[in-house]
């Protein structure tokens, strides 16, 4: 708490001192989220246990923009996350400058978009869910540091935006035991489509990826197929791809949206290819409530053919290899289906309550949960 | 001949309301603006997906403050988003970085004067407080 106020201070005071000259706009999101998973067992989902959670989806934000004029802004967004015991960190800043009347360009630590609403699915309050299902929006990486251009085209009666990042992220996990986390680089390339209640999002990411822990670094100890391990094993500026469609319909009082996503990677044990799917419809009964309904999968799935590359030597042999890739490529099969039921109560006119229920159930590992979370979105 | 005068009265009454509920709008620009616009180049500009007129030149937006009728009722009519639908688009906006929300006036006398000065400007007021140092573009 302390260093959120120290952080507060800077940003606020930093800010007071360049209103000679600009001016400084202020504008937060805060959620305040409660929850607990109702099975009897230890199971865990979305980090919640079977006791009452506050932490989990909790946040507090506060973006500081400075406009200098001719186009050219200075932004920093500061997140105080519930699960980072709401130490404050800087999620965005930036410097952007409209080139054109239609382009303009940013450069500092910037979102990444993977999906139709990862650049701002923080902001709760802009979407009916708690949070965007975890089967199709999961990802540890928020923002990189590096470029962006954004360019709005019109194609008749068609707004048409298209995105290209480029840029690097160091360090994304702090999960214990790992030691290396690097997308270097990330590009991304996107194009949105809107048209009267319809928008429709095309997403292309490609990125170079290494990863280090101590259970990988303890697998590769294993296999004594070192051509083996270098190719397949051990995750070293690997080349993974993200490709997803999103369309939104937008015909008040119902909303829909279908979103598919699937990740590719370099043939790797330990990260099979990704399908993930999510189709949600959401029905506003009044202007302040509205009900919700999704459906989503994740589905990873190991191409059990790699394992048949392993060879061995004297001291281990090729069948001991084989079965020890084989056995790692099994546990990293997933096939996960979710139904998420939930309403919003717009009590104010810049805040929501919700509730909503996820049962959970994964196939391949036989396991399943229900959560319940409960809690306010907030603009200020 | 009474009853039929306080019905027609009633329903005069009811016209005017009806009326006054939804006042005519004007979007209004500079004189010198030679700029065709439609709908869609003003939803355009007043959704932040454009920095230029259609012709040409910078477009800076002002409306009324949020809540206001003026604003609801652009908002509804023109933008085609209702009031919550719009904040919520401005909150996504602002929190990607892609633009932020029209600078707000909160009189028609000082949104009028604005423009009066300013090529660059683009808003609206009810029509009936348009004078003849701006120039309407659309009437909605």
């Amino acid at each position: 708490m302390k260093s959120l106020i120290k952080y507060l201070f800077i940003l606020c005071f930093g800010t007071m001192l360049q209103t000679a000259h600009a001016e400084v706009t202020f504008q937060g999101f805060a959620s305040f989220v409660g929850g607990a998973l109702l099975n009897e067992d230890d199971t865990q989902y979305l980090g919640y246990e079977n006791r009452l959670e506050y932490d989990k989806n909790s946040l507090y934000a506060l973006q500081a923009s400075s406009d200098m004029g001719e186009g050219l802004t200075v932004t920093g967004q500061l997140i105080a996350r519930g699960t980072e015991n709401y130490k404050p960190e800087f999620e965005w800043l930036y410097v952007s400058k409209n080139l054109t009347p239609t382009l303009n360009a940013k450069m500092g630590r910037i979102r990444t978009p993977f999906y139709m609403f990862s650049e701002y699915l923080e902001v709760g309050y802009t979407y009916h869910w708690i949070r965007p299902p975890i089967e199709l929006y999961a990802s540890q990486v928020t923002n990189m540091d590096g470029i962006s251009f954004l360019y709005n085209l019109p194609l008749g009666s068609i707004d048409s935006q298209w995105m290209l990042s480029i840029g690097n992220r160091e360090g994304f996990s702090d999960d214990d035991g790992v030691i290396v986390s690097d997308y270097k680089p990330l590009v991304a390339f996107n194009g949105q489509f809107e048209m009267g209640a319809y928008t429709a999002k095309l997403i292309y990411t490609q990125g170079n990826l290494s990863v280090e822990t101590e259970d990988i670094n303890a697998a590769i100890a294993l296999f004594t197929d070192a051509a083996f391990v270098s190719k397949h094993v051990s995750i070293d500026d690997a080349k993974i791809t993200f490709t997803g469609a999103a369309l939104d319909i937008n015909l008040h009082p119902v909303k829909v949206l279908l979103e598919v996503s699937s990740i590719d990677f370099e043939d790797l044990v330990f990260l099979p290819d990704e399908t993930r799917m999510l189709a949600s419809v959401a029905y506003s009964l009044s202007d302040e409530f509205l009900v919700h309904y999704s459906f989503s999968t994740n589905t990873k799935e190991s191409d059990s053919d790699l394992a048949a590359e392993a060879t061995g030597d004297s001291n281990i042999p090729t069948v001991t290899n084989q079965a020890l890739a084989a056995q790692t490529l099994a546990s990293t099969d997933r096939d996960v289906t979710t139904h998420t039921i939930g309403m919003r109560y717009d009590f104010h006119n810049s805040a929501a309550f919700k509730m909503e229920v996820i049962s959970t159930e994964d196939a391949d590992i036989d396991t399943e949960a229900t959560l319940l979370r409960f809690g306010v979105d907030m603009l200020f | 001949m009474k009853v039929q005068t306080s019905i027609m009265m009633c329903f005069a009454l009811l016209f005017l309301t009806t009326v006054s509920s939804h006042a005519e709008l004007a979007v209004i620009v500079h004189p010198s603006n030679g700029a065709a616009m439609d709908k869609d180049a003003i939803t355009r500009i007043f959704l932040g997906k454009s920095r230029a007129f259609p012709g040409g030149g910078e477009s800076i937006p002002i409306s009324f403050p949020e809540g206001t009728p003026e604003s609801d009722e652009f908002s509804q009519n023109i933008l085609g988003k209702t009031p919550k639908q719009l904040k919520a688009y401005w909150a996504k906006m602002i929190f990607t970085g892609k633009g932020t929300p029209p600078k707000q006036v909160p009189t028609a006398q000082e949104i009028v004067n604005l423009i009066a000065n300013n090529p660059s400007f683009i808003g609206f007021v009810p029509s009936a407080s348009v004078s003849g140092a701006v120039k309407v573009v659309g009437k909605f």
